[in-house]
């Protein structure tokens, strides 16, 4: 068996239902399904993006992983070990091996102790250093990170956002890790910031063969980091693709929406913006069938009803849609392919109760959502100066 | 002291309710122990025969008329009561039950409210459910009832007069100390605390209580004038200290018969109380206005 090609990690079938109680004794009434049947592998070395908007899970996914919450269900396999199954005792020795990078730098680090109590309790815990040989390391890994060790004594309030980030970066490779979780390591700092931070990740897993589960809501922070990215929505995932081939030929129409929106630095390069209408269903009676096709322009009746299996299409491009072809790796509706990224005006109304509205890129924000704004569309422009105002 | 507790030090400094009320209490604290110097009156040797000539002397400012000569030589700046009492000297002396009371009530509230309000917040479950629906049952007594019964249940003396008021005050220091528990509790440094693999009792000691302790300094110190006024009720309908203490709701209550001939000798230990009771209550509200402005509106 080739051991170097083993996945560091194997999530398979990962659950998180959240109950909801009500009532006098908190009864359960209901589940909130965060996360519903997510797999994946992570190799070492590898990062993994995870993307979503907003409440699709992914959160909750990198938490349960690292047991910060205990996931309903599923089989999570790290490093040879069962984290399921595992002891406490077991499961506090393993976490030198993993490890978590906060969103929000202030409040993710104790603001009663010193940047070296917080970079050092866990060389203490866990008995690999202590006293002048812990400062020594300490010094270390925020030189490593960009700080100047005598930046040890302060207190965090005394640093700014993207030094909070580094010491929070420092913090996770305390204990030397293999596998860090960024959960939206960088969404919370400056665009110049972000960039820099991203860097001294990247240098750092080249450094150390680390394994990154890289957790944002932004695709092109993901894209220059990741190896591989993972879409998701509603608690599933939609789209698994090595990151070239998901940004070249993304499949899923959501991924097709979510790319969409990423603006390009090219004002002369027109595309065109799928817009999604209305905010992703309540993941407490998800929709039945593909979670996705409320707001999918493309749905078909089967998608009401049946569940897309996530298929291999080779190449580690996984996709759950019912429209993809998996000889001829596109999107197919009605016998006709319709291709990624430019040029195909979608129809717009004859599709039911679905929608897409198609904006030109001269236009910065959504237009003509409704019948009666688009017979007022010569107006568009005196229309959006005025919603501006 | 990191630079931002530097801060907030300077700003209770500078805070009018924080150096009054100060004020205030450490001027008690220093009349109490200097009682004796300063007003020649010493409890401990307090003989009634010898103070039979000096009963219910008026106050030195008050109209002392009709006074025979070797009386109105000697001056009392709140009078005396009915047994020859030197009543400011004896309301110093009562200075003394009433701040070591209260303090120690304080330390029994928080002795015992701190582990239930720690527990029940960062474990939760059915353990949450047990304190707090107990402490719910206990809330729903009004206070002074609650502690007329627990000094009934434990026979009355000084030390159960203090575990009294104490217990009385658990709810509230548990409740509150709940609150804040469950908001540093999903702070992100929590998490990062267990993802570093630490041991519940190195977080909660270590993580989560430090970060809890401003709305609890605040509410102690406006638990100690409550206890204050609770002792002294207590005090009042003789579930306090035994006759002959100088308590100052004991005082109150033995003298109330002098309301008419030698009003001095209730009002004195009743301004005394409303002084330190104010005191404290100003501290309290300027700890909080620096420490916790979350809580003012409440």
């Amino acid at each position: 068996m080739n051991k170097a090609s083993a996945p560091l990690l194997r999530v398979k079938n990962l659950k998180k239902y959240f109950p909801i109680r009500a009532g006098l004794f908190g009864k359960v009434r209901d589940y909130v399904k965060a996360v519903d049947g997510v797999s994946f592998d992570l190799a070492p070395g590898e990062t993994l993006g995870l993307v979503g908007e907003s409440g699709c899970g992914k959160t909750t996914v990198g938490r349960s992983i690292l047991r910060l919450i205990e996931p309903t269900g599923g089989d999570v396999q790290f490093a040879g070990h069962d984290l399921m199954r595992i002891s406490n005792h077991e499961l506090r020795n393993l976490r030198r091996e993993m490890q978590i990078i906060f969103q929000d730098p202030y409040s993710s680090l104790n603001p009663r102790m010193t940047v070296e109590q917080i970079i050092g309790e866990a060389m203490t815990v866990h008995g690999i250093a202590r006293g002048e040989d812990r400062r020594r390391r300490v010094g270390e890994l925020l030189e490593r990170c960009g700080l100047s060790s005598r930046a040890m004594g302060r207190y965090p309030h005394e640093f700014s956002g993207g030094q909070r980030q580094r010491v929070g970066i420092a913090r996770a490779l305390a204990l030397s890790p293999k596998f860090i979780v960024c959960d939206e390591a960088v969404s919370a700092l400056d665009v110049s910031i972000q960039a820099q931070v991203i860097n001294l990740l990247m240098d750092i897993q080249e450094e150390r063969g680390l394994s990154y589960l890289f957790i944002a809501h932004d695709l092109s922070v993901v894209e220059h980091i990741s190896t591989r990215v993972a879409v998701m929505y509603l608690g599933h995932v939609a789209e698994l693709a090595t990151s070239g081939t998901l940004y070249e030929n993304p499949l899923h129409p959501y991924t097709r929406a979510l790319l969409s929106a990423v603006p390009l630095p090219d004002p002369e390069r027109a595309h065109e913006r799928i817009i999604l209408e209305g905010d992703p269903p309540t993941p407490i009676n998800p929709p039945s069938g593909c979670v996705f096709h409320p707001r999918c322009w493309l749905a078909e009746p089967r998608c009401k009803t049946e569940v897309p299996e996530l298929r291999d299409l080779g190449g580690g491009h996984i996709v759950a849609c019912h429209l993809v072809d998996a000889q001829s790796q596109s999107l197919v509706k009605d016998g006709k392919v319709i291709p990624p990224g430019s040029g195909k005006r979608l129809p717009t109304a004859d599709e039911g109760p679905a929608t897409i509205t198609v904006e030109e890129a001269a236009a910065d924000e959504p237009e003509a959502t409704s019948a009666e704004d688009a017979d007022a569309a010569q107006d568009a422009d005196a229309t959006k100066d005025a919603d501006a105002t | 002291m990191s630079a931002d507790d530097r801060h907030t030090l300077r700003r209770l400094v500078r805070h009018r309710g924080v150096q009054i009320g100060v004020a205030i209490v450490a001027l008690w604290v220093l009349l109490a122990a200097l009682a004796t110097p300063l007003t020649g009156y010493d409890h401990s040797a307090f003989d009634p025969d010898t103070a039979l000539d000096y009963q219910n002397v008026p106050p030195s400012w008050w109209d002392r008329a009709n006074l025979p000569p070797d009386v109105e030589a000697r001056t009392f700046l709140a009078g005396t009561d009915d047994l020859g009492h030197d009543m400011f000297g004896l309301v110093l002396y009562g200075t003394r039950y009433s701040l070591t009371i209260g303090f120690l009530a304080v330390a029994i509230s928080l002795l015992v409210g701190i582990p239930l309000g720690l527990v029940s917040g960062y474990f939760g479950g059915w353990l949450d459910t047990l304190i707090m629906r107990s402490i719910d049952v206990v809330m729903a007594f009004p206070t002074i009832l609650l502690a007329i019964c627990i000094v009934t249940v434990l026979g009355q003396s000084l030390v159960n007069l203090m575990v009294a008021v104490g217990l009385v005050g658990v709810p509230g220091i548990a409740r509150q100390l709940r609150a804040e528990v469950l908001r540093v509790k999903q702070l992100e440094f929590v998490q990062a605390a267990q993802a570093l693999g630490f041991g519940n009792t190195r977080i909660l000691f270590g993580h989560v209580f430090p970060n809890c302790l401003a709305p609890i300094i605040v509410l102690a110190t406006l638990s100690t004038a409550t206890a204050i006024l609770e002792t002294a009720g207590l005090g009042f309908v003789g579930l306090g200290p035994e006759p002959g203490t100088p308590e100052w709701g004991l005082i109150i209550s033995e003298n109330r018969n002098l309301l008419t001939q030698a009003p001095w000798a209730v009002l004195t230990p009743g301004v005394a109380i409303v002084i330190l009771v104010l005191g404290f209550n100003l501290l309290g509200d300027g700890l909080r206005d620096v420490l916790d402005p979350r809580l003012k509106k409440r």
